[in-house]
């Protein structure tokens, strides 16, 4: 039974229902709803990056859904490693700074955990070895510390900086 | 938010806010984050002042916009009201507030950043970074980057004991009510603190050593003793000034933490303690087991690896009074005996986590008990070590008991790690493959002693990921090939102490391209020429092969060597320099500890063989003489950040901390042998000597050694342990 997204600028997807349940929250709602054929709007999602997400669903949709167990012990988990991506993913996310949030706000909003992984790595990436200065440029951040409260926090973080 | 109430022409978070009119509410405004607000019009003077005060009490970031040039005197009032914490701006007459789309980044919730930086979380220096780039994000990486603490190398004892000291004081003085002073920068942030190392505080060179009046043992004796004294005080301040403290590590502490220690911890910060580790503790005795398991009733993971006083009793009063939260259990080389286990069968069933590698008082009387009781278990590291098999009547051909109640366990779906020591004589090659098919969760396997691996058992570790047969010595080149034919899945490998040359170890670096960590020290076949000219080999014959391959073996050149360990590997080129051979741009950490064939001029060009290593050992390398020459490394080599040197016994007056531009880059390690410590690194050190025990002596006195202990329980009169006496002279003596 295939499904029907829109998106926000009314472009529609037809995809499988296998593909669609990658998604916690389109598998929720299908469960809720039940099959209606009707077309489900995603008004928070654009038609560009809904295909994005489309075609990682595609390629995941064999992978095994991930227990909601997995997360219970935060101690253990509270150190993950960013540098575990798979040579598709990495691939797959390639994209340009606005697209790659666009797509982690539209994985958020579908609840695709392993999706949100991909992408909260990648920007974790980005991130190394880089100045501030660097980072608010590269994700176009507005600077709103005062000359002193950043001293104080440089100097705070002092200990950090070298490690 | 209430701030988009007030707004309401913003949907995202709130960044800019147009306060229109005078009457707003004081309660809409409490709980917004950091705003900039526009005062249209400011006439309203009372209001903005409440509003003002409101904000600096919180300490946000808060900033006014005056879009009338004519309101400059009450400009100068308010910025005489907020001091210097508003930044005043004056705008050219009435124009519209700005509403440009927030970038992406911006865009994101809180939850999805805190989920970025705990990937990050590893790195303290990027979060550092990260911390600086707006409030937003310094709200929620502070809460990563001060989870942790590891202050040994930045902070001295001094410094570390006066900033506990400030802020336990002050949280005595926020208790009984009095005003709250300015706050010490880096106090404000202790309460995020969760977990912290202190072991190792005070022992870098860096610390600044007291000075006593005269020279000799007595005043080293004297300074000796205050430090040590300092180090206790610290950790009772720390308890004390970190109230969310859950993870305490006081691992390698070098003979400092002894049991009036662990009984100051427990008063300062028993109470949460979550996790506790006392590894390399070797003073620490049974008392002060007892006391923690008295009061530390949180407490839920515990390591007392080499701690070689810490024996049955400690963990029988740990079982009883431990039992329903003790989750992990980490007693490497510990005295337990099969009495100590066998409470811990009983009363902690609920363990996922027990470590009893190379205790080697037990035998298949307790492992047995625990294996069949504590279900469910994910982590097992056992002495695979049975006693009558080696006494003179043993046959030969009966089941391996230990082996045997494994494959009885009923499945479980998280078992993850199996660890058998002292194994000895064939039953590895034959139960090995029957246990691996019954757990197909098992990741982690280690193996050590002396048992028979032969290359048909590789087949069965085809899903294993991290492999340790360290100090085998059967390992050899046959059993490696198989490993790289059938193991594709690997990224841990220890085959040191085995017996491959470099036929064996070739088919590793093309056939496993997982691989990031491989470990071949101590093989006695393998030369430095033949690892390097292997790595540079494997370079040249890349243009040879199909695309597939290249990638991956680009992978493995541009990966793998950044932890390449190459340990004591004979090198007879130490005429022509061991290290002349290849250039390796993406090593980052290289151990180079006991190569006699290390020599000075080596030292001289590794900046440009490993232009960006990180972390260098050189330990007991006695070729080593000249400082000048460690210096100029030091400089060179402009990544590093850490350089051991511990046991060159021929290099003298190089401890101490190496500064570029006054800010200490790297620090030169240089620790004697009689603090305890041979080598300075986060790995538990090197295995022992009683890794092979003498069986023969051992099976002499094992009796004598259980009976003893049953006697000194006695005379102790522990109520509750005579019950245990009775049940366990039953079943667990041997007739």
């Amino acid at each position: 039974m295939p499904v029907v997204l829109q998106a926000s600028d009314n472009q529609q997807f037809t995809i499988e229902k296998a593909v669609a349940e990658r998604s916690m929250l389109l598998k929720n709602m299908l469960e809720d709803v039940g099959e209606a054929g009707e077309p489900i709007p995603l008004p928070n999602v654009a038609g560009s990056i809904l295909k994005k997400v489309i075609e990682y669903c595609e390629h995941h949709k064999e992978d095994p859904v991930p227990s909601a167990e997995e997360d219970k012990d935060a101690f253990e988990s509270s150190r993950r490693k960013a540098d575990d991506i798979d040579e598709w993913d990495a691939q797959f996310i390639k994209v340009g700074n606005e697209e790659l949030f666009e797509i982690i706000l539209a994985a958020n909003y579908l609840d695709i955990k392993p999706l949100l992984d991909l992408g909260c790595k990648t920007v974790a990436n980005m991130i190394k070895g880089k100045t501030p200065e660097q980072i608010r440029e590269m994700f176009n951040i507005e600077n709103d510390f005062t000359p002193e409260e950043e001293d104080q926090i440089r100097r705070e973080n002092e200990w950090a900086a070298d490690a | 938010m209430e701030i988009q109430c007030l707004s309401g022409s913003h949907s995202y978070h709130a960044q800019d806010v147009q306060v229109n009119t005078p009457a707003f509410d004081e309660k809409d405004v409490c709980g917004t984050s950091d705003s900039v607000i526009t005062l249209e019009d400011s006439e309203h003077r009372q209001s903005a002042q409440t509003l003002v005060g409101m904000k600096t009490a919180n300490g946000r970031n808060v900033r006014q916009i005056f879009s009338d040039r004519k309101k400059i005197a009450q400009m100068k009032y308010f910025q005489k009201v907020c001091k210097k914490r508003l930044d005043v701006f004056v705008g050219t007459g009435i124009k519209p507030v700005h509403h440009k789309m927030p970038s992406p980044a911006m865009r994101l919730p809180d939850e999805i950043l805190d989920d970025i930086f705990r990937y990050t979380s590893h790195r303290p220096a990027d979060l550092a970074s990260c911390s600086l780039v707006c409030a937003r994000w310094h709200r929620i990486v502070s809460l990563h980057l001060w989870e942790s603490l590891d202050p040994s190398s930045h902070w001295s004892m001094k410094r570390l004991g006066s900033v506990f000291d400030s802020a336990s004081r002050r949280q005595q003085r926020n208790t009984r009510g009095k005003k709250q002073s300015e706050v010490h920068a880096p106090t404000s942030n202790l309460p995020l603190v969760r977990a912290i190392k202190l072991g190792a505080v005070g022992l870098l060179p860096d610390e600044p050593p007291l000075k006593f009046g005269g020279s000799g043992g007595m005043a080293n004796g004297l300074a000796r003793w205050c430090l040590r004294r300092r180090w206790v005080r610290v950790i009772s301040l720390a308890g004390e000034a970190l109230p969310n403290l859950k993870r305490l590590d006081l691992s390698y502490s070098a003979g400092w933490l002894r049991d009036d220690a662990i009984f100051k911890i427990v008063k300062s910060c028993g109470k949460t303690l979550e996790e506790l580790s006392l590894a390399n503790g070797y003073l620490v005795t049974d008392d002060g087991i007892g006391a923690l398991a008295r009061g530390c009733k949180k407490l839920r993971k515990l390591d007392v690896s080499h701690c070689l006083l810490v024996g049955d009793k400690g963990v029988a009063v740990l079982a009883e009074e431990g039992n329903r939260r003790l989750r992990e259990l980490i007693m490497t080389a510990c005295n337990i005996g099969d009495l100590g286990v066998l409470f811990l069968g009983v009363f902690c069933t609920e363990l996922r986590t027990l470590d009893l590698e190379d205790c080697f008082m037990l035998t298949q009387k307790s492992l047995t008990v625990i294996i069949a009781k504590c279900v469910q278990l994910e982590h097992i590291k056992l002495p695979c070590f049975v006693y009558p098999r080696f006494g003179p009547a043993a046959d030969q051909n009966s089941p391996h008991p230990v082996l045997e109640s494994l494959l009885k366990r009923p499945p479980c779906s998280n078992f993850k790690t199996l660890g058998l020591s002292m194994c000895s004589g064939e039953e590895i090659d034959t139960h090995l493959p029957r246990i691996l098919a019954r757990f197909p969760t098992i990741e982690t396997l280690e193996i050590s002693g002396s048992p028979t691996v032969s290359s048909i058992v590789a087949p069965a570790l085809s899903h294993i990921t991290r492999l340790v047969l360290a100090s085998t010595g059967q390992v050899d080149d046959e059993f490696a090939a198989a490993v790289a034919e059938h193991c594709h899945e690997l990224v841990h490998l220890d085959l040191s102490h085995c017996r491959v040359t470099a036929v064996g170890a070739a088919p590793l670096f093309v056939k496993c391209p997982k691989l990031r960590f491989l470990c071949l020290a101590y093989n006695r076949g393998l030369r430095l020429f033949h690892l390097y000219s292997l790595l540079k080999h494997k370079r040249l014959a890349c243009s040879a092969l199909d695309p597939e391959q290249k990638r991956h073996l680009a992978f493995c050149l541009d990966v793998r060597p950044r932890l390449l360990k190459i340990e004591d590997i004979p090198c007879p080129e130490a005429s022509r320099c061991p290290m002349n051979l290849v250039a390796a741009p993406a090593l980052r950490t290289l151990g180079l500890c006991q190569i006699g064939a290390i020599t000075d001029d080596c030292v001289r060009i590794l900046h440009k063989i490993a232009p960006n290593v990180v972390d260098v050992d050189l330990s007991h390398c006695p070729a080593l003489v000249d400082p000048r020459v460690i210096y100029g490394f030091v400089k060179k080599a402009r990544s590093l950040k850490r350089l051991n040197l511990s046991c060159c016994d021929r290099l003298l007056g190089t401890a101490g901390a190496v500064r570029r531009n006054g800010r200490i880059v790297a620090k030169v390690v240089k620790i004697g042998q009689e603090e305890g410590l041979r080598k300075w690194s986060d790995e538990p050190p090197k295995r022992c000597g009683y890794h092979h025990p003498p069986i023969a002596k051992l099976d002499r006195h094992r009796f004598c050694l259980i009976e003893s202990k049953m006697t000194a329980f006695r005379a102790a009169q522990v109520p509750s342990l005579d019950w245990y006496y009775e049940w366990t002279k039953l079943t667990c003596l041997p007739e």
